[in-house]
């Protein structure tokens, strides 16, 4: 069976089947970070065609092929926010009262929480929180990186992180749910 | 990376579990949106060029397609030495055949009856006979049927016009002399008989072969090489003995192949050019991608260097193919706005500001070498200079940089000016444009380049054929 590293090679060659190959390896995981920076399964399918697209244009530059995990992660990351570089329009304010929660009476929803519906609250923060939260919280990268990469400075990435988080709270607490653990 | 702080608090460790291995379903629909947009594998398009370029350059450097259109006279020849076989008498193994056959033709040239001769004293007549030698063997080799007398004359009037002058020259119109006649029976008198036959069948040979037509007239030394081979028991080397004949065929092949009007070129050039480029946003970046400018003009500076063959194909229209060197940079500054992070907050009484941009350079450095055809025509000749347009085709492949290996291609157009500098030797120059037909894109991909190109090109022609 063809390891990874290979595969990559092979698609540096722009050869078809591994190309093939390598979208199917990566299709779920790249689709997970769409959905996470995309305010809708709509505007995820459009980030995830045009981060493929550029993955495989790009793969050649990639130097260390055991390292393209993180590289088409961060290619995927960069592809959605530049989306919503150019999708400005859609950016102004929401209004966080319409958000409409169920299950207002469970009392421990937490744990039975879906990634779907956390993803439904992720939704619902404007696309500056959003981003912050999920580069910062998620993918890992810290307030100067942020900064770099959306082109806000360090103090306006924690503004919005914390921000961000206030609104998630708030969603939650509606929901029931005050405190939280780790999932071990 | 912040792994630390998110050990912290607890509430960011909870989306970071449940999201860090995130997974979603995928429609299978949009592989086949996707897959149309992938780059087609570069190896197949760079062989795609280079083969073409190389058999195109190698059917037309070793002359196949000429030679193709002339074989058949070549075999032609072949064919018409093959049906004076019959003629000899002489039957034999199919290894003697060829021996024979050219024994014949020898005998033939120089016992081409005095009539030809006699037409052929004239050097005018010589010559204009010399010239229609070929189109008669042609002639001669349509049929399939006929007689040595018509095939033996269709053949070698050409040869026998290197007779002139000699000893058939001031022999008469007639058909077999008395005299010759005598020194025939003579020179056979003094002919030793081959051991392998017999008096009577020797003389028979003899007989046969004055009776079949007029170039009996110097049979007696025509026959002579031929009845020797027949009495030698040793193997002859018949390259010797028609050594002439052969090089009179082969005199013939590069008048007929390679007219003055056909010749090949070698040619050599040089061309500073100025890249002018197209540069658009990539896709759906155009949005914020904004401020696009060249740095430096110098940057746009490059060098261009060509060399390769020059066929012409007819008066006016010529074939190029050759390879090329380019030397080119860039340096091209945009900026990227990140004002769309400008959000209000929860209760709309604050904002964050967050306008900026960022600027960003896109440099590049890079040499290339690649394949080219054009086609070139000749709209004008004068006496000092003739005029030529030019059209055709580059496939380049960049040797370094983020883009090496990737396969650029141009459309070229040019309009050039040659003069005559020396007996062999052209100068031509050609100014030039090349529209390139894809583009370059920065790591980044937020830029589409078309690094097109204009120049003087400046170069020498040699013919060489």
């Amino acid at each position: 069976m063809i390891n990874e590293q290979d595969l990559v090679r092979a698609c540096q060659r722009n050869d078809r089947k591994a190309q093939t190959a390598f979208y199917n390896m990566y299709k779920g995981k790249l689709m997970g970070v769409c959905r996470r920076y995309a305010r809708s399964k709509e505007e995820a399918e459009d980030i995830y065609q045009e981060a493929f697209v550029k993955i495989f244009n790009n793969i050649k530059s990639l130097e260390k092929p055991e390292a393209v995990g993180a590289w088409v992660r961060k290619t995927v990351i960069h592809t959605a926010i530049n989306y919503y570089h150019a999708n400005l329009k859609f950016q102004q304010n929401t209004d966080y009262e319409t958000v409409v929660l169920s299950n207002d009476d469970y009392p421990n929803i937490l744990a039975t929480l879906s990634s779907e519906d956390l993803l439904a609250l992720i939704h619902q923060l404007p696309d500056g929180y959003r981003m912050v939260f999920n580069l910062y919280v998620v993918d890992g990268y810290n307030h100067n990186e942020i900064g770099q990469m959306l082109g806000i400075s360090e103090n306006t990435s924690k503004s919005q992180l914390s921000r961000a988080k206030e609104l998630l709270r708030k969603q939650l607490k509606k929901l029931g749910i005050v405190s939280y653990e780790r999932i071990q | 990376m912040n792994a630390s702080n998110n050990d912290i608090d607890p509430f960011e460790g909870f989306f970071h579990d449940k999201f860090n291995d995130f997974e979603s379903e995928v429609d299978d629909a949009l592989w086949a949106n996707i897959e149309p947009q992938l780059p087609l594998p570069s190896f197949s398009r760079l062989m795609l060029w280079h083969l073409a370029a190389a058999v195109v350059l190698l059917l037309l450097s070793f002359g196949l397609l000429p030679r193709f259109m002339i074989s058949p006279n070549l075999e032609v020849s072949h064919v018409t030495t093959g049906q004076t076989h019959p003629n000899t008498g002489a039957q034999s193994s199919n290894t003697s055949k060829t021996e024979s056959n050219q024994g014949f033709d020898k005998s033939i040239s120089n016992t081409q009856g005095t009539e030809i001769n006699a037409h052929y004293a004239s050097p005018e007549v010589a010559k204009e006979q010399k010239e229609e030698g070929l189109e008669k063997i042609k002639k001669a080799n349509s049929f399939t049927e006929y007689s040595t007398t018509s095939t033996n004359s269709n053949i070698d009037e050409p040869v026998a016009s290197s007779n002139i002058g000699k000893r058939n020259t001031t022999k008469s119109g007639g058909v077999v002399t008395s005299k010759s006649s005598k020194r025939a029976q003579k020179t056979l008198k003094t002919k030793v008989i081959p051991s392998t036959m017999s008096t009577d069948e020797y003389h028979r040979i003899v007989r046969a072969t004055q009776n079949t037509g007029d170039y009996l007239s110097t049979s007696e030394e025509a026959l002579e090489p031929n009845l020797e081979i027949l009495t030698s028991k040793e193997p002859v080397d018949l390259s010797v003995k028609f050594n002439k004949a052969r090089i009179k065929a082969q005199q013939r092949k590069p008048n007929r192949y390679f007219q003055p009007s056909k010749p090949v070129s070698l040619y050599f050039s040089a061309m500073p050019l100025v890249n002018y480029y197209t540069i658009t946003p990539n896709g759906s970046d155009s949005k914020y991608v904004h401020n696009i400018e060249v740095d430096d003009d110098n940057s746009r500076i490059g060098v261009y260097l060509q060399a390769g063959l020059k066929f012409t194909l007819s008066d006016r229209l010529q074939l190029k193919t050759g390879i090329s060197y380019t030397k080119s940079s860039q340096s091209i500054s945009f900026k990227v706005r990140t004002d769309s992070l400008v959000v209000r907050s929860v209760d709309n009484q604050t904002a964050d500001v967050a306008f900026e941009e960022q600027s960003k350079t896109y440099a590049l450095s890079s040499h290339y070498i690649g394949t080219r055809v054009d086609l070139e025509y000749t709209f004008l000749k004068g006496d000092a200079l003739s005029h030529h347009v030019l059209l055709g085709m580059e496939g380049s492949t960049s040797l370094n940089g983020t883009a090496a290996g990737k396969i650029n291609s141009f459309l070229n157009i040019g309009y050039g000016i040659s003069r005559q500098i020396g007996d062999n030797a052209y100068l031509f120059i050609e100014p030039t444009m090349s529209i390139a037909l894809n583009h370059q894109s920065d790591a980044s991909a937020l830029l589409l380049v078309r690094p097109n190109k204009i120049g003087f090109n400046i170069g020498l022609n040699f013919k060489i054929k």
